[in-house]
């Protein structure tokens, strides 16, 4: 038998795609890790035997393997949200500052560390709306009615913690991360057409449940989190 | 698809911010840098550490990763220079005995072994686990079919891509794609008990 029948739609088909580098696959392939243990175990186990396969000492059990990379998702959540014009040039100029924005100050050495740095940030969040480190959130101008008191933070100032007054309301989390297209309101989460950033979608349910009002609490925030400065190049 | 244009889809994605994608890249190699870790720094205890915080650091440095080499070249020169950062760190603290200290390794090789021991612990029951797991895979390549070994042989052992492979064995590219991943699942399946253990991996 050479030709094998079509088999039923079985997702981890996407899962086996991707690891061979299919393009078709690899939008379901991630969202089928992002929402399935299952999806996860069947990631590691098609990579598992690939690696035993050239190379016997790579075989070992999966817990091992499924709490290193439990840790490292808890570590890569205390890092900043990464914009997209970090990746690419920032084309569309929608990382704007708001107008009288001091120029970004030169790189600063990475000084303590990161938990040292949320000393200092942690109580602007408690008493302000929503805490954030220019450059890791970003907000765009959008049309909303009550943004007169937004105080858009944008930009890659390294240190700078602006706290956003609660009074400012739900029009200020009209936000995208990861600037890639326009953040027309009400795109939040709905992936505006041709957007081609891809955000932590902890955020999106945060920026919902802010504009719903079911938030209050900036500690509730899970896309905001404070940052080192950049590293420093080598 | 070449094996080094696999990553490219999940790695152009990492750099965009996708956590996911980044996961799913360090579920891939986890294992190789361990490995590597492990045979620059003799104590296994330390080998996850210095792992994260080589992930960690592939992370931050993503967005400067151009793709001039391919990513798992890059990833591996991170977690090389990790290691041996973590050594000189070793070397300063006088509380670390010279257990933790490796002797000179030569790690440019990748496939050169000093003892190698696995990251686990190298306890007798990880070793025996090691070896079911290897024997279970085994097995199962030999219970396939000749064209479900064949596609995955020239797929993981060979590296070479869907199209070769449609070459190689002169059937369209959509068999291949079902033949790999039908070998993939029929070699889970053998699996599956050693791997499923209560109380084992939370995914």
């Amino acid at each position: 038998m050479s030709d094998s029948p079509p088999e039923p739609l079985d997702p981890r088909r996407w899962l086996s795609a991707l690891a061979d580098g299919d393009a078709e696959a690899a939008e379901r392939a991630c969202a089928l890790w992002a929402r399935d243990a299952s999806a996860r175990q069947t990631w590691h186990r098609y990579h598992l035997i690939g690696d035993v396969l050239r190379s016997e000492d790579l075989a070992h059990g999966a817990a091992h393997d499924a709490r290193f990379v439990a840790e490292l998702r808890e570590r890569l959540a205390q890092e900043p949200m990464r914009a997209a014009s970090d990746a690419d040039a920032d084309a569309d100029g929608m990382l704007s500052m708001p107008a009288g924005t001091p120029p970004p100050p030169a790189q600063a050495r990475p000084s303590a560390s990161r938990r040292e740095r949320l000393r200092w940030l942690v109580p602007a969040a408690a008493a302000a709306g929503f805490a954030a480190v220019a450059g890791m959130l970003v907000l765009t101008r959008t049309a909303a009615p009550d943004a007169g008191s937004a105080v858009p933070l944008a930009g890659a100032t390294p240190g700078a913690a602006v706290a956003l007054g609660a009074s400012t309301g739900g029009s200020l989390l009209q936000a995208a991360v990861g600037v890639g297209a326009a953040a027309a309101p009400g795109a939040i989460g709905a992936g505006a057409p041709g957007a081609s950033m891809i955000r932590d979608p902890r955020l999106d349910e945060y920026l919902r449940a802010y504009r719903e009002g079911r938030l209050s609490l900036p500690e509730s925030a899970i896309g905001a989190r404070p940052v080192d400065s950049p590293q420093p190049r080598r | 698809m070449s094996p080094a244009d696999a990553d490219s889809l999940l790695v152009e994605r990492a750099r965009q911010g996708d956590t996911r994608a980044f996961e799913m890249l360090v579920v891939k190699y986890q294992r190789r840098i361990e490995r590597l870790i492990a045979r620059m720094v003799r104590d296994v205890d330390l080998v996850p550490d210095i792992a994260q915080e080589s992930f960690i650091r592939a992370w931050r440095a993503l967005p400067k990763f151009r793709g001039e080499s391919a990513f798992y070249t890059w990833l591996y020169r991170i977690a090389v220079n990790t290691a041996k950062k973590a050594l000189v760190d070793l070397k300063r603290d006088p509380l670390i005995t010279e257990s933790a200290l490796s002797q000179a390794g030569d790690e440019d090789d990748e496939t050169s072994r000093v003892e190698s021991e696995p990251s686990d612990g190298g306890t007798p029951e990880a070793l025996l686990a090691s070896r079911q797991i290897a024997a279970a895979v085994n097995s199962a390549i030999e219970a396939l079919s000749d064209d479900l070994r064949q596609a995955i042989v020239l797929r993981e052992i060979e590296g070479l891509s869907y199209e070769e492979i449609s070459e190689a064995m002169n059937c369209p590219i959509g068999t291949v794609r079902s033949r790999i991943f039908r070998a993939r699942e029929a070699i889970a399946e053998r699996l599956r008990p050693l791997l499923d253990a209560p109380g084992g991996a939370r995914w």
